[in-house]
């Protein structure tokens, strides 16, 4: 397999530079853009597997960044944000970002997120439209057609509301989803009744599907975000 | 005038006279003098006069001289009058009549007005004791509002102006302004003017103001504006309080940060110096010691900032944090995942609230504030300790409330540290090592967030050993910005 195409879009040096080794050393291909238009034209030019993107740019806001990029790549974007930035994080999820990596990260979590995001652009395209019946998450399978939901076989009963949430969920893989996308999806509507709703069916899903919470296998909640689905 | 009212005094008038007609009769057949019958007849008017109204005893008295000539005088059952004498008698019996009428009614008017003008002193003492006992702008119009509606039918409003700090506020019923008021006064204050006062159309009669009345409102407006201006000045003077308080607090932070933050630097710049210049001289092992130095104090420095972040949320001018309601247990694991590397062997057991609960916060100040409260727990604990998070649902004064405890089964807190734990930089004044690093930030944060949300927080000593630092929040989402 040829190694996949990663480009950094940073403006900080050392930053650059920190990502650049990581991932080198991992054997990936790394292009860099030193602000928001040579890394928007570095991703319509070189058509990269995966883009690290960074939301405070020089020149664009991050976010019009990953506007511009959606409008003719669907590579995964992995968004790099301080903390305290959960709103702009929110946004550039909701815009078509994969995923977010919270500034000061670890190379190991850094690896991982790619890996994933690689993995999930391989996923989609074998896939085509995702709509196979069945899903599996580690020990979780979610039969769409017969309605089943089953740990390890067992099966596990759920309320309609709850499985229509999990089947929306099982088909993203290691992606965060935001309260709006769950909203959309699931309710058709975001009021504020609804996002209460959508936090309590949660917590009542992680109630049952989860073991042990502090250590979850399945879900995974991004305080402030929304929900990350665990896929390793 | 109520219709009632008219119908009874119609009434009485008829009956008296009607009484009064009867025992005249009875009298004059017993040979009682005229001038008898013609005092029964006064004393009718009198009664009239006293009970009903002035057009009453007028009536009364011109019915009563009809009567009287009517029946008694000769020609009797004719209206005309044979004795020319009698027409003297019947218009001195006339006149009295009338001027006994009009002294009633002038009487009972001014017993009245007296009646009225002493609820209205009472109304204005009432009004003006509220005052001095309250203090807010808005609290100050509603309660005088409801004080002078006592003693006004008129519906009332009041408009204040926006100043520099405080919005335009209005009590009453905002529609009036809007209605055409039949009345608005200024409200004036010492140097400038505070908002208005506004009166609507009277509810019941659709009358304009007696005097009195107006005056009434004067007094009231006086009243108003002397409590709005020591209002706004016991403010400004708080206000000066606050300030001074809170440039207090900035300028230790300030220099506490950088003491916490001058020592981590000095680490990381002595071992990466080292690395970069003496690279070859250096074993393998050292290299690796240095590195791992240059990592502990950058993450150390992480959470540093984290917690300042934090704090500068806390105490922003606007002092509001957005609260949305948001699962407990969410919070509580999402806390443990992130403290999970720092845990090394010490053992967390999560026992999170027997129900789905939502609380209204800002989630990651509150989970700044329990991954602070579990990385004290680490830090003052041998490493083998178990530490609990626990959390149950609570009542206090009415209102729900959801308490966090972090315990630990360590060596507890010492008797002397306990009081003003929570203060800033507590343990910062004699850094002693690695584990006394921080703490004292990060329980003083913890407080600020805590009391930002309107929960309380304490620490002490469990009975069987172990410290304890638990909080609570309320659980409904009125605001607590006292």
């Amino acid at each position: 397999m040829i190694s996949p195409l990663i480009l950094i879009i940073e403006d900080e040096k050392p930053v650059r530079n920190f990502l650049g080794a990581s991932l080198k050393s991992q054997h990936y291909k790394v292009l860099y853009g030193e602000n928001g238009s040579e890394g928007i034209s570095l991703a319509a030019s070189h058509n990269p597997d995966l883009i690290l993107l960074d939301l405070g740019l020089p020149d664009i806001d991050g976010i019009d960044v990953i506007m511009r990029i959606r409008e003719f790549s669907t590579a995964p974007i992995l968004v790099l944000s301080a903390r305290g930035e959960e709103q702009e994080k929110v946004e550039a999820l909701d815009l078509g970002a994969d995923d977010y990596l919270g500034k000061p990260f670890g190379t190991p979590e850094l690896l991982a997120r790619i890996r994933a995001g690689i993995r999930r652009k391989h996923l989609a395209k074998s896939n085509g439209d995702g709509n196979s019946p069945v899903f599996t998450l580690s020990t979780l399978t979610v039969d769409v057609e017969k309605h089943l939901v089953m740990i390890e076989g067992r099966e596990i009963h759920v309320t309609p509301t709850e499985f229509k949430l999990l089947s929306v969920m099982v088909r993203h893989p290691g992606k965060v989803l935001t309260h709006t996308f769950l909203l959309k999806e699931v309710w058709g509507s975001i009021s504020a009744s609804e996002t209460q709703s959508l936090r309590v069916y949660m917590a009542n899903l992680r109630r049952k599907l989860e073991i042990d919470p502090a250590n979850p296998r399945f879900f995974r909640t991004e305080v402030g975000v929304g929900y990350r689905i665990i896929d390793e | 005038m109520n219709r009632n009212k008219y119908f009874k005094d119609i009434l009485f008038t008829i009956v008296i006279l009607l009484v009064s007609t009867g025992t005249s009769v009875l009298l004059s057949n017993r040979d009682f003098l005229d001038s008898n019958l013609i005092l029964i007849y006064i004393f009718a008017v009198v009664l009239i006069s006293i009970r009903t109204n002035r057009l009453n005893g007028i009536i009364a008295s011109i019915a009563s001289v009809f009567i009287f000539n009517f029946l008694f005088t000769a020609p009797r059952y004719t209206f005309a009058v044979a004795d020319p004498r009698y027409i003297l008698t019947l218009i001195i019996m006339l006149a009295v009549a009338l001027i006994i009428t009009t002294l009633t009614a002038r009487e009972k008017k001014l017993a009245q007005e007296s009646r009225r003008g002493e609820t209205h002193a009472n109304v204005l003492l009432n009004i003006s004791r509220t005052l001095l006992t309250l203090s807010g702008r808005e609290a100050i119009c509603r309660e005088s509002l409801e004080q002078l509606g006592q003693i006004l039918s008129n519906g009332t409003c009041i408009r204040l102006n926006g100043t520099e700090d405080e919005e335009e506020c209005i009590a009453g019923d905002p529609e009036i302004q809007k209605r055409r008021p039949i009345l608005h006064v200024e409200i004036k204050g010492s140097d400038f003017s505070h908002g208005f006062l506004f009166l609507d159309n009277n509810r019941k009669q659709d009358r304009s103001l007696s005097d009195d009345e107006k005056a009434l409102i004067q007094t009231f407006v006086a009243l108003l504006s002397l409590a709005l201006d020591r209002d706004l000045i016991s403010r400004k003077h708080e206000d000066v309080k606050v300030r001074a308080e809170r440039e207090k607090l900035r300028v230790m932070i300030l220099r506490s940060i950088s003491h916490d933050f001058r020592t981590p630097l000095a680490g990381i710049a002595g071992a990466s110096t080292t690395l970069l210049e003496n690279c070859q001289l250096l074993d393998p092992e050292t290299q690796n010691e240095l590195l791992k130095g240059i990592y502990d104090e950058a993450s150390w420095l992480t959470r540093l900032v984290e917690n300042i972040l934090s704090l500068s949320k806390v105490q922003s001018s606007t002092g509001l944090i957005s609260k949305t309601p948001e699962v407990l247990d969410d919070i509580l694991y999402s806390a443990a995942q992130k403290i999970q590397k720092r845990l090394n062997a010490h053992k967390l057991v999560i026992e999170p609230p027997e129900n789905v609960f939502l609380v209204p916060v800002d989630a990651i100040l509150i989970e700044q504030v329990i991954i602070n409260l579990l990385e004290n727990a680490i830090n003052h604990t041998q490493s083998d300790s178990t530490i609990i998070l626990s959390s149950k649902k609570t009542a206090r004064e009415n209102r729900d409330f959801i308490e966090i405890a972090v315990s630990d089964n360590g060596s507890g807190i010492p008797e002397e540290n306990l009081a003003g734990i929570f203060d800033f930089f507590k343990s910062s004044g004699k850094p002693t090592g690695k584990s006394a690093r921080g703490s004292g930030l990060g329980l003083g944060i913890c407080k600020a967030i805590v009391e930002a949300h309107g929960g309380t927080i304490s620490a002490g000593n469990k009975a069987e050993g172990g410290a304890v630092f638990q909080f609570t929040l309320p659980m409904d989402q009125r605001e607590d910005n006292s």
